[in-house]
């Protein structure tokens, strides 16, 4: 929020001070006050438009902290279009009692009629919500009047009201009006997250993929991206829409129907903390994320602080393989980066490919001693049954292994794969 | 050697195609089948070879009951040049006429010098022995013709069936092949069975003919008594005078005027 | 002009030369692919391994390299390189019987369903959940039941026309797909590897495979062989091929049945290898003629020589990364067909 902070503060300060303390009784009602004062005008016109004006002709006992007609203009467009935010927003500006400039200052806070707070601060200058006086002690019949230089916006609306522009995965810039409250997410990936971060009941729908934690069974299911349902998506009326970036079609699709939409598009253990990290800002959870985002750090480095103290060449060689036969990843992919992680030597990792296709022979020569494979690939029984694999010292020494999908790739429990795969790798230290 | 047929019935499921058919056909003579479309004219020649089953009736080689052969026999009698052969794949003429040796090969048999001098006498005697290299897809109609007869000739058949041979084929054709076709049946002492549509060319060079109509015999004989004016109109309807030609030796058929019918 | 019997003679002649050309050649594609491979083995290493497998004789032999070049030459590089030969043989002489049955130069060897049963039959293995030793059973179980129920759909009066078959097997091989389509439009992420399995390889290859495929080919081969002049006669009609001695239902009935169980097995050891069932009959039919006495051993033998090639190609050209080789065979056969189909029409107007 822009404070405008007029050059001649002082003197209109001090003639303020002059003019109440020379007049005697008041005899004008705040109403009054208002009319006589034309850099108040837009302020007359908001009351009298939300309804609220008469009562300042009445009798009572108020404070009204009333924004000059610059403050005013100033207002963000989003709360002077909305009739209801702004009758909150005027509201909040009303004190019941009279409260003098004097008064004002020994207090901590302010209750007011809209029922929030406003704090108040006095080291240096009087600043009341962070907005300063220009004119104070303005004494009426029913109350007292203070021109201030801001609109004070209750902290309700300000939270909700985040405005928050970043750039998604998909290269888009997105804008988030309002914290969302009904989350549509077609990636397990941001499911996940949103659980993880205590955001869960914001969910509202998810994709076949989405899976974990158990709760998101109850959620509808909207398919994928590639097979969406949109008449379900559109009768859960989202506000927000989190899908994987590749999906393109969708993406426009949901754009087209004036639903707000986010990519993700994790590709590292850094990335990782990224989504959190903003999925916690827009959703209002920063501090759980940021609760999340160290948990994770601290049981990664518990692994990465003793693998680094193994030298490379005592690391065991890894052969990971996809959901195809002889299907592996390089350095570059998510699961590869948590085998390097994890203290292992990815056999794949220098590639070409992201996702190589390796010859069988290849890998009898490179021997790995460990091998990893997606528990909906190859089968453990049928990869050391492969032909001429039995010397294979992974094969040879029992260390083919089959893990979850979910557990190496993008999503918070990526925790708990790396440690799966370190207990792989060096099962002696990590048992 | 004798062709006899008696009584020959043939129906498909929903229509009957031969009724009582009875005729036999010579060696040394060439016996033609006329008849208008769908009077069951290839349908008989495919019952005699039994392509087809009959449902009834007798065929017989002099005493020989054909019926009761398998085809592989039927193969070494019969020598067909059918309607139409397809030429998707490009064999050579010699492949092509080679294929009539397939009956008298064991199926392990290799083609032998015997199978080559019967291929080379099977082209001489219809003319392509010089094509004996040519693809089968580069010849002409009249060519073709003449390599399906040397196929059918390669057989060693007792029987030559022809169904329509010169129907696709330029008039200048239609004569070498009724010609290759009658010195068959004097020569070489073949029974030929041939269907013509073309009624001056069975008049010249049939010695008897079987007329058919709706599947059974009409009348059968001497060549120039079977297509009597008579006969053609009740048969195809159409007005018709026959004369003798002096020039050509044979009556031949002026064909008048449809006779128009309630 | 040349007499009829030394063209003849000059005939055999060709294609005996032809036959001994195409051996030697497979013998030397198959050493080739033995030799390279990601692992690069010294070719005296390699001929030291063979040697040592010789009971009795091989004890002699000191080992000097390490213990998984010999895993590497006999248990990955041999079973591929002849399971290769052989599925590209089975392929090959299939499609060239199929072509001539139905008298159809399109004509491929999965023209009556066998992939798209294969493929169901393997789809339907994964998601039961079966173990993976199924997959190939079910693959061939399920590519041999297509053609025989699109053998009995197409059968009228004991008859089996052509054209009627064709469409059958056009029509169940749709539907198939479409049921396959369906399984992966609902299953998980399981069925990723039936879409890779689909796109054929051999990267699979064991001594198991190449010991339940042998015998197939070994025996379907010569029964091919057998039936050529059949095919021959039947290439000018079936009229005609009835004519010329030949039980023409039965004979189809045997290619079928041949045809079922030899690319059956291919696909089950395999997938589906595009490709080579369709072309390599065309290639051998520009080099020997459309006779199936010659095309017959011709396609068999370019069949294997192909796979063989085209597969060394595939697990060599990005080593130590493969290819799938059913890209490599389109990749590369086809502008190699299209050249030979350009020259032959150049030459005989074909």
């Amino acid at each position: 929020m822009k404070k405008i902070v007029p050059i001649g503060l002082l003197i209109v300060l001090l003639t303020g001070l002059v003019g109440g303390c020379i007049g005697g009784g008041p005899d004008t009602t705040i109403a009054d006050e208002l009319e006589e004062r034309p850099s108040l005008s837009m302020l007359v016109d908001a009351l009298t438009s939300a309804g609220l004006y008469d009562i300042f002709g009445e009798e009572g006992d108020y404070t009204l902290l009333a924004p000059s007609n610059d403050a005013l203009e100033s207002l963000d467009e989003r709360y002077a279009s909305d009739p209801a935010l702004l009758e909150q927003i005027l509201t909040y500006h009303v004190l019941e009692g009279s409260y003098s400039a004097s008064k004002i200052s020994q207090s901590q806070t302010l209750a007011t009629l809209q029922g929030e707070d406003i704090e108040v601060k006095t080291t240096g200058s009087l600043s009341i919500g962070g907005a300063s006086v220009t004119e104070q002690d303005i004494e009426c019949t029913n109350g007292t009047l203070h021109v201030i230089d801001a609109v004070l916006v209750p902290p309700s609306i300000e939270e909700t009201y985040i405005d928050y522009t970043f750039e998604d995965g998909a290269g888009r810039e997105v804008t988030i009006e309002k914290v969302p409250e009904r989350v549509v997410s077609l990636a397990s990936s941001a499911t996940e997250v949103m659980f993880a971060i205590g955001a869960g009941e914001k969910v509202v729908g998810v994709d076949k993929y989405s899976t974990y934690p158990e709760e998101v069974a109850s959620r509808p299911n909207l398919g994928s991206g590639s097979s969406l349902d949109m008449e379900k998506l559109i009768e859960l009326e989202p506000d927000l829409v989190v899908i994987w970036y590749f999906y393109g079609d969708a993406i426009e699709n949901i754009e087209q129907r004036g639903i707000n939409v986010m990519a993700i598009n994790p590709a590292s253990v850094s990335d990782i903390y990224d989504e959190i990290e903003l999925l916690g800002t827009i959703l209002g959870f920063e501090e759980n994320a940021q609760d999340v985002i160290g948990d994770m750090q601290a049981r990664i480095s518990e692994i990465t602080d003793y693998v680094d103290t193994i030298p490379v060449e005592d690391r065991p060689t890894v052969f990971y393989e996809t959901s195809q036969p002889f299907k592996s990843l390089n350095a570059d992919t998510f699961t590869g980066e948590l085998i390097e992680m994890a203290g292992g030597i990815n056999i794949a990792a220098d590639e070409e490919s992201r996702y190589p296709v390796l010859s069988s022979e290849w890998i009898i020569q490179e021997d790995p001693d460990v091998i990893v494979v997606l528990s909906y690939g190859a089968s453990v029984e049928e990869i050391k049954a492969r032909s001429g694999w039995g010397q294979v010292s992974a094969v040879a020494n029992d260390r083919v292994y089959a893990v979850e999908s979910d557990l190496v790739t993008s999503n918070p429990r990526l925790v708990l794969g790396l440690e799966q795969l370190a207990k792989w790798f060096y099962p002696e230290y990590f048992e | 050697m004798q062709l006899s047929v008696s009584s020959l019935n043939f129906s498909f499921p929903t229509k009957v195609v031969l009724r009582d058919v009875s005729f036999s056909a010579h060696s040394g003579e060439v016996f033609g089948i006329v008849g208008p479309n769908g009077s069951g004219k290839t349908t008989l020649l495919r019952c005699l070879r039994l392509v087809l089953s009959p449902q009834g009736g007798a065929i017989t080689l002099d005493d020989e009951d054909v019926m009761t052969w398998d085809r592989s026999r039927i193969a070494r009698v019969f020598g067909v040049v059918p309607q139409s052969t397809t030429l998707t794949f490009p064999f050579s003429v010699f492949d092509v006429v080679m294929m009539g040796r397939i009956p008298h090969l064991g199926r392990f048999q290799r083609e032998g010098a015997h199978d080559i001098s019967i291929v080379r006498e099977s082209m001489k005697l219809t003319s392509i022995d010089h094509l004996f290299e040519r693809p089968i897809s580069q010849l002409s109609g009249g060519e073709l013709q003449r390599v399906i007869i040397a196929r059918a000739l390669a057989q060693e058949p007792r029987v030559l069936l022809l169904d329509e041979p010169t129907s696709q084929l330029d008039i200048n054709h239609q004569f070498e092949v009724m010609k290759l076709v009658r010195s068959f049946a004097i020569e070489h002492n073949m029974v030929v069975i041939i269907i013509s549509h073309n009624l001056n060319l069975s008049l010249r060079y049939c010695d008897r003919l079987l007329l058919l109509k709706d599947g059974g015999v009409h009348s059968c004989g001497a060549s120039d008594e079977v297509l009597t004016p008579d006969n053609i109109r009740e048969v195809y309807g159409v007005e018709a005078q026959l004369d003798y030609n002096k020039r050509i030796g044979a009556h031949q058929l002026t064909l008048i005027d449809a006779i128009e019918r309630d | 002009m040349q007499d009829i019997e030394a063209y003849f003679h000059s005939v055999r002649m060709y294609r005996l030369t032809v036959m001994v050309g195409l051996i030697l050649f497979l013998f030397a594609v198959a050493i080739l692919g033995i030799m390279v491979g990601p692992v690069s083995i010294s070719p005296s290493t390699i001929l030291h391994i063979f040697w040592m497998q010789i009971p009795h004789v091989g004890d002699s032999v000191m080992q000097t390299w390490p213990h998984s070049y010999t895993s590497i030459v006999m248990d990955v590089r041999l079973p591929r390189v002849l399971l290769g030969m052989l599925v590209g043989m089975g392929l090959a002489v299939s499609g060239c019987a199929m072509q001539g049955l139905f008298r159809n130069p399109m004509a491929s060897p999965y023209v009556c369903g066998l992939s798209s049963g294969g493929a169901f039959g393997a789809a339907l293995a994964v998601n039961l959940g079966l173990a993976y030793i199924f997959l190939p059973f079910f693959a061939f179980l399920f590519a041999t039941l297509t053609v025989f129920f699109v053998y009995m759909i197409s059968r009228v009066n004991n008859k089996v026309p052509t054209e009627t078959l064709l469409l059958s097997g056009i029509a169940l091989s749709s539907f198939f797909s479409a049921l396959v389509s369906l399984m992966l439009y609902f299953a998980d992420q399981q069925l990723e590897r039936i879409v890779f399995w689909m796109m054929g390889g051999l990267w699979a290859s064991t001594w198991d495979k190449v010991a339940v495929t042998l015998p197939l080919i070994v025996v379907a081969v010569p029964l091919f062989y057998v039936l050529s002049r059949e095919l021959n006669a039947m290439l000018l009609g079936e009229e005609n091929a009835t004519d010329l001695g030949i039980k023409v239902e039965s004979t189809k009935r045997i290619i079928l049945v041949l045809t079922a169980f030899t690319v059956g097995a291919c696909v089950a050891v395999s997938g589906v290898i595009g490709f080579v069932g369709l072309i390599i009959p065309h290639i051998a039919r520009i080099f020997v003629g459309p006779d199936h006495k010659i095309l017959i051993p011709a396609s068999v033998f370019v069949g294997g020589i192909f796979l063989i090639l085209t597969d060394t190609l595939a697990r060599t050209i990005i080593m130590p990364a493969e290819l799938p080789v059913g890209i490599i065979t389109s990749l590369f056969g086809v502008p190699f067909f299209l050249y030979l189909l350009r020259k032959r029409k150049e030459r005989m107007g074909w």
